[in-house]
């Protein structure tokens, strides 16, 4: 999986929210509480970095087709940040509705976001190899 | 038509995937390009002559 430089930021947020949180919060309680806002705040932040940089380059808005075949390329970054903004909307109304923690939203939507992206570049990277 | 584009994308360690990257259009576009099997726009021309930091009649070898 080839990764563009929007996806850096991204991946840090991912493993923020769905790896070292989980590792600090199995240890105490009270670690739990100390770090999961400051987490949040460095993820969202990351995250907001990753999708300007993903408009900026052209993986969530193409403005550009290829000249020669006039097709606009669309790959497994495009869909994949799409998906998740969908997933996003549907995710806040469950959550509404159910009743779910932030903590419990935020692993949902960043569960989503790695399984997408790992599945959509699998099938890219693979299409037409079988 | 002949072009530079592969010798200048070497120096610069581009790979046509990456040219294709900064100037919008498929890895395959680039190829047909180098191999003289598709004349580029002006705006395309000059767009990888930027990329390659060079000019268009730097870049494109006409047989006159």
């Amino acid at each position: 999986m080839k990764l563009s430089r929007a996806s850096y930021p991204t991946m840090f947020a991912f493993i923020l929210i769905l790896v070292i949180l989980p590792t600090i919060e199995s240890f105490s309680e009270e670690l739990r509480k100390y770090f999961f806002l400051p987490i949040l705040i460095i993820v969202i932040f990351l995250m907001g970095i990753g999708i300007f940089l993903a408009i900026k380059d052209k993986e969530i808005i193409h403005t550009k087709t290829d000249e020669r075949t006039k097709k606009v390329d669309k790959y497994a970054g495009y869909y994949s940040w799409w998906i998740t903004f969908f997933f996003i909307f549907i995710a806040g109304f469950m959550a509404e509705i159910l009743g779910f923690s932030i903590r419990q939203l935020m692993y949902l939507i960043f569960s989503e976001m790695l399984l997408t992206l790992l599945l959509l570049h699998m099938y890219f990277n693979l299409k037409g190899k079988f | 038509m002949k072009t530079r584009i592969k010798e200048l994308r070497a120096r610069y360690g581009f790979t046509q995937e990456d040219l294709a990257k900064i100037v919008g259009v498929r890895r395959e576009t680039i190829l047909f390009i180098e191999k003289g099997n598709y004349n580029p726009s002006l705006q395309l021309a000059h767009d990888i002559a930027k990329a390659l930091q060079t000019t268009i009649d730097d870049l494109f070898i006409f047989d006159d």
